[in-house]
């Protein structure tokens, strides 16, 4: 738990600004399904908790509470016969049950099981004139009457194709009513959609526990493991899944056959100018342990590199602190300056380590593993924590310390129940 | 603005255009002149270049209204500002996507997927799991499969065999050492363009792409320029497969290659983590980009993307050609348009490369290309709205009251003596034109609507299965309609507005087309509202106005319920189910061409008119060629004939014969989605001998290979022994020689042997039969062969004018952008002499003057 404390400076309580949820918030319904966008105006779900505590029982910790809005296959466009079907029919054909107010309740099974894209009075998904002024007022008319709440009408996509399954739900305010035909029943429609949730929650633990069971099981996994370099700026883990254990892949990307999860550039960059910095030890080998390389792959601050991703180009970096050995790592802009700026100087250009340099670090890795394998540096946060040797389908771990860091203190601290928690 | 850092590293590698003319390297393909033969033929083989068309708007649309909501929670946001970033960035990116997958596949990186989903074994899983379902994108097999294959493209050991792939799964080799890609933005269309305007190289045409090559600057443009042209929206992007080491290795793999192109592209734009990632804050809405909407592959000349088929997306193309040069004055927006294949070539041959797209009348690409794509949208709202009022309307009126019910009240109205002549009149004749077979079998379309699921993607779930709730109930309704209208005739019913003239344009705009076709466009008003629309009290109006037969009540949240009255009488409802379902009918017959039906990108043969009759069998590029020897041998003949006197010998002329489509009506109302399979052959008539050695060659196309081996009056004779096939390209020595006992086979006499190696292929005959003439003339004499000297000449003479024909033979020749831009370039005092080489390529050399 001693973990958590590294969230703390960072708990945010998502308010969706979008709506001015006050005017409906009753104590019956405290948690709230909000559609908003983050620091970087992309569109995110999420669900409001008011401490952190809440947040923490809800969805382990705040940011856990939020996530990305899923890709909407074919939305954007006129092709989808559901969202053609709901901007030509939302406010006259099809209307909202205010009657039925059960899937209100149901925010927080939503947040989790269903893959949702919201669509506002204004969206991207809208097959007519962004102008349209006749449906900007039958939109206004999903909520009730004489309110002035903003509606968002509520797609359903497929989780693992993203294909649009239908638009079943508005949300004004708080509440969630469904959106029903003419001629439907409100209370059937409120149904399909619980319905819908429980075949999602069914499919995720079905999922969940296969997982669970072929991870805690066996250290022998078949998985492959690879950082592979996919554009000068990108570099993505790759998990490949063969026969058996398919689920750990579907877990993690719902495909069965492989996973490309691409690690932060930043957080790379920061890494290796941490283990350059540093002077590490090997705490002792640690067997493979499929559930310790999916902590890695999980985690939204972990980083993993091996000797190529010492020629990816890197973002310039951000100024935390530790990225103050530029000297050494950006010595050949010093050599062939003027390259690899740019016009747009204010900004900062990208810059690549130099070839001999490349050099040093990958000699510095490999001490770590023997020579038929190949060394994987990992961590969170920027710091440094293992080694990866791994040869074929084989490998093992090593904890590795830094001078001044005690081995006992970190195998401890990096335990597999302490690395759960960063899950 | 990370993406412009970005670029301008990218472009780096890029080869940028410079003034010194000396080192341009264009990375075009050869430009390729044709005539209508020629066209005809090239249809045939796999495109080395196309312009991918970028359409914009989508992305800029979405980018806008992100601004505005962006701009709720900043409001320095400037949605104008996001809709050109937008905009900007997913031309950038679609571009470079597009040169990306091309590179991955010229050098072995990414595998080449078969069209017919046969191979890669893996691949062929996934298309089993997949299309089967008619899925693509939506199926997860598709997408595991395309995302495994790409990570692995990006690593530095791949180990493809994993996969089950092998050497044989990628470009060979020998096409992907000197391969390169090119990539231009087509700011206007050039003398670099010159093939899709004329069919002939001249002096002209060759110094004009010669200058034009010393500034390209002013009609091309990088790949990846950061500056939009005149219309943001609107991009054409030329995409060039140049330095080709062999064609005819191309022809062999170009059309898989474009197969797979299209399906990473379509892939990767979704789902390839390294774009997703670049995208930034436009990634959600980029990767729900409808792309195959945004993007469309055009051959750039007569060759093609795709092989081009005769079944109704093939047809499409020929639809989508007329679309972009017609607009929306087009018959395809008729009530009831004409059917594809019965518009297809109308039996007048059309001209090739003579710029009938207008590519070179406008000022810049991208006008072109707004005014094409505007057209088709144009068309594709016209066909969503027919479907969206249709299916709803069906929908209402089947779920609000069953067949049986209305039925009843139609025949109720037999007894009433107060009963709308008029109405009874119009609903009486539109269901007995539905239901004769002799206007253009819209029965029988109603009723196969449903069997295959071409539809399936535009509609709604739920709608798809109705479809088979509404076939029934107008199944229904056509039963009671036809004994009531015959009760209703018998009883002497003539109906009061029937005498007057005026009552056909209260019919529906469909029904007055079939009767007064030469009226067609008199039926609408200035309005383009019917007769009864624009003024219902018109004495052949239905006098239904104060009726409300079915009504109903949508919910309603704002105010008190409004009723909607769906129709007025059961006779109106009828005449209601009638014509929705004749609205889908007609969309379904454009459908392939404006509807989004696939998840794979369209790829239409704009520059070749002749692209699919050619697939339909209505041209044949090699049929005059063909006849043309086919007299040669003739003359030849007699004039052995004449001149040795082998009495021995007996001739008889080669004729081949062609593939004669038996009837498209036919095919077509048997619902098989492919027209071409059901073809009649003629007989061979099989010939004797000559010895044609000394004949550079002699084509005679696919038809030999099927015909010889099933030919159906083979004889056992000594002849065919002497026959062989060579496959086309003239530098492949493989030769098949026919196996008499195959022949004789009874068994293959209906059936077109299906030998993998023979099929679809194009064979030459060589008549190796010296042996026979020496078997036959026992002794040659001189007299005799001068004689036959004579009338070789006078053979020889016959040949080359019908080999002038100057549409009908094929004419094919290249000329490498290059390479004439080097040999005109030369020193003061240079010019350049030109000349057509053994291979059909014009090659220009400088030469001093005077020398």
């Amino acid at each position: 738990m001693k973990k958590m404390n590294l969230f703390s400076s960072k708990i945010a309580i998502i308010i969706g600004f979008l709506i001015s949820g006050s005017a409906f918030a009753t104590e019956q319904t405290p948690v709230v399904l909000n559609f908003f966008f983050d620091s970087q105006l992309s569109p995110m779900v999420g669900l409001s908790c008011s401490s952190e505590k809440e947040c923490r029982d809800k969805c382990q910790n705040s940011n856990h509470c939020q996530k990305p809005v899923s890709t909407c296959l074919n939305c954007v466009g006129t092709k989808s016969p559901y969202l053609n079907d709901f901007f030509n029919n939302a406010g006259g054909l099809t209307t909202a049950c205010y009657q039925q107010g059960f899937l209100t309740n149901q925010a927080e099974s939503l947040f989790k099981y269903a893959t949702m894209v919201p669509i506002f009075s204004v969206s991207p998904y809208s097959s007519l004139d962004l102008a349209d002024q006749s449906f900007a007022l039958r939109f206004l008319s999903l909520c009730p009457f004489g309110s002035t709440l903003e509606p968002i009408a509520i797609s359903i996509v497929d989780s693992v194709t993203h294909a649009v399954l239908g638009v079943p739900m508005v949300k004004c305010g708080v509440s969630i009513f469904p959106l029903v035909r003419t001629g439907e029943d409100c209370a059937k429609k409120a149904d399909q959609v619980l319905n819908y949730i429980n075949q999602e929650k069914a499919k995720q633990d079905l999922i969940e526990t296969s997982y669970q069971n072929i991870v805690k099981a066996g250290n022998s996994l078949s998985l492959k493991y690879e950082v592979v370099q996919y554009s000068p700026f990108t570099e993505v883990q790759y998990l490949g899944c063969a026969t058996g254990s398919e689920p750990v892949c579907q877990k993690l990307c719902h495909s069965s056959m492989s996973c490309a999860i691409p690690l932060e550039n930043d957080a790379t960059s920061t890494g290796i100018t941490n283990f350059n910095q540093g002077q590490f030890t090997s705490c002792g080998m640690e067997r493979f342990s499929s559930e310790i390389l999916m902590t890695y792959l999980n985690s939204k601050d972990s980083f993993s590199f091996n000797s190529f991703s010492l020629s990816q180009s890197f973002n310039p970096p951000v100024s935390k602190g530790g990225f103050s050995d530029l000297s050494i790592i950006n010595s050949i802009l010093g050599t062939f300056g003027g390259i690899f700026q740019n016009a747009d100087n204010a900004q900062g250009g990208s810059f690549i380590i130099s070839e001999a340099y490349q050099k040093i670090l990958q000699a510095k890795m490999q001490t770590f593993c023997d020579d038929s394998s190949n060394a994987f540096i990992m961590g969170h946060k920027g710091q440094v924590e293992r080694v990866f040797c791994r040869s074929g389908q084989n490998g093992y771990f090593k904890i590795i310390a830094n001078l001044g860091e005690s081995c006992t203190a970190k195998v401890g601290q990096l335990s597999i129940s302490n690395m759960r928690n960063l899950q | 603005m990370k993406i412009l850092n970005r670029f301008s590293q990218i472009l780096g590698t890029v080869l940028l255009f410079s003034n010194t003319a000396s080192a341009i390297v264009f990375n075009m393909a050869p430009l390729e002149f044709t005539n209508r033969a020629g066209c005809a033929d090239l249809s045939t083989k796999p495109a080395r270049s196309v312009f991918l068309q970028v359409d914009s708007f989508n992305a800029g649309k979405a980018g806008f209204a992100q601004g505005i909501l962006a701009q709720k929670t900043q409001p320095k946001e400037n949605p104008d500002l996001w809709a050109a970033k937008s905009a900007k960035e997913f031309r950038l990116w679609s571009s470079h996507l597009a040169s990306d997958i091309m590179n991955a596949l010229v050098k072995g990186q990414l595998p080449l997927l078969q069209q017919d989903g046969t191979t890669p074994a893996i691949y062929n899983r996934a298309v089993e799991k997949c299309l089967s379902k008619n899925q693509f994108l939506s199926c997860p097999s598709m997408n595991d499969l395309l995302s495994d294959i790409w990570s692995r493209s990006k690593m530095k050991n791949p180990n493809w065999q994993e996969l089950g792939l092998s050497k044989n799964d990628f470009l060979p080799s020998k096409l992907q050492v000197a391969t390169k890609v090119g990539c231009h933005i087509v700011r206007k269309f050039s003398a670099f363009h010159s093939p899709l305007a004329t069919q002939q190289i001249d002096n002209g045409v060759l110094t004009n792409i010669a200058m034009e090559s010393f500034n390209p600057e002013n009609t091309l443009d990088s790949c990846f320029s950061l500056v939009e042209g005149p219309d943001a929206r609107f991009t054409t992007v030329q995409l060039d497969i140049a330095n080709l080491a062999n064609d005819n290795d191309w022809n062999a793999y170009g059309f898989q290659f474009w197969h797979s192109f299209k399906l990473f592209y379509s892939w990767a734009w979704r789902y390839a983590p390294e774009y997703i990632q670049e995208f930034g804050s436009l990634k959600q809405s980029f990767s729900s980009i409808t792309f195959e909407d945004s993007v469309m592959l055009v051959p750039n000349g007569c060759r093609s993307v795709e092989l081009p088929k005769c079944d109704s997306a093939g047809l499409s193309s020929d639809v989508l050609r007329a679309a972009a040069v017609l607009g929306t004055i087009d018959p395809t927006i008729g009530e009831l348009p004409e059917r594809p294949i019965d518009t297809l070539f109308m039996g007048r041959p059309m001209p090739v490369n003579n710029d009938s797209l207008g590519l070179f009348k406008s000022g810049d690409a991208s006008k072109w290309s707004r005014d094409f794509k505007k057209h088709l949208s144009n068309l594709r709202t016209f066909m969503m709205t027919k479907l969206n009022t249709g299916i709803p309307k069906l929908q209402i009126i089947t779920s609000l009251m069953s067949a049986d019910e209305m039925s009843k009240d139609i025949n109720m109205i037999k007894n009433d003596p107060n009963s709308d002549g008029v109405e009874t009149y119009l609903a009486c004749t539109e269901y007995t034109l539905a239901k004769n077979n002799l206007f253009k079998d819209i029965d029988a379309e109603i009723k196969t609507l449903n069997n295959n699921q071409e539809l399936q993607s535009v509609l709604l779930a739920d709608s798809g299965k109705d479809l088979a709730t509404f076939i029934n109930y107008y199944e229904k309704l056509t039963e009671t309609m036809g004994s009531f209208c015959a009760a209703f005739e018998a009883s002497g019913h003539s109906a009061a507005g029937t005498k007057d003239s005026g009552i056909y344009r209260s019919l529906n705009e469909w029904a007055f087309d079939l009767l007064r076709p030469t009226m067609k466009n008199a039926y609408f008003g200035k309005t383009k509202l019917s007769q009864c629309e624009e003024n219902p009290s018109h004495i052949a109006c239905p006098k239904n106005q104060d009726k409300k037969y079915l009504v109903s009540h949508p919910r309603q949240s704002n105010g008190p319920g409004q009723e909607a009255v769906i129709c007025r009488t059961s006779l109106e409802c009828a005449r209601t189910v009638l014509q929705s379902l004749i609205s889908i009918v007609s969309v379904r017959r454009y459908a392939h061409a404006f509807l989004p039906l696939d998840d794979i990108m369209k790829s239409p043969d704009l520059f070749n008119n002749f692209a699919v009759p050619t697939a339909c069998r209505l041209y044949d590029p090699w049929s005059k060629q063909r006849n043309a020897w086919k007299l040669f041998v003739a003359d030849l003949g007699s004039a052995l004939l004449q001149g040795a006197s082998c009495g021995a010998m007996q001739f008889k002329v080669l004729e081949l014969p062609e593939n004669k489509v038996v009837g498209y009506r036919e095919i077509f109302n048997q619902e098989q989605i492919s027209y071409g399979a059901v073809t009649e052959r003629e007989s061979m008539k099989y010939v004797a001998g000559i010895d044609v050695q000394f004949l550079p060659s002699l084509s005679c196309g696919a038809a030999v290979s099927n015909n010889l081996l099933t030919a159906q009056n083979a004889p056992a004779s000594g002849y065919y022994t002497q026959l062989s096939l060579r496959t086309c390209d003239g530098t492949s020595n493989t030769e098949y020689t026919v196996d008499k006992s195959a022949l004789l086979d009874p068994a293959l006499n209906q059936k077109v042997r299906t030998d993998k190696q023979i099929k679809e292929l194009c064979f030459q005959c060589a008549f190796g039969l010296k042996s026979i003439v020496q078997s036959a003339c026992v002794a040659p004499y001189v007299g005799q062969i001068a004689s036959a000297g004579v009338g070789l000449f006078q053979g020889v003479i016959r040949l080359i004018s019908n080999l002038r024909d100057p549409d009908n033979i094929v004419k094919n020749s290249q000329v490498n952008v290059d390479q004439i831009s080097v040999s005109f370039q030369g020193s003061p005092g240079e010019s350049p002499v030109c000349h057509k080489n053994f291979f059909g390529n014009v090659v220009c050399l400088s030469k001093k003057v005077g020398n």
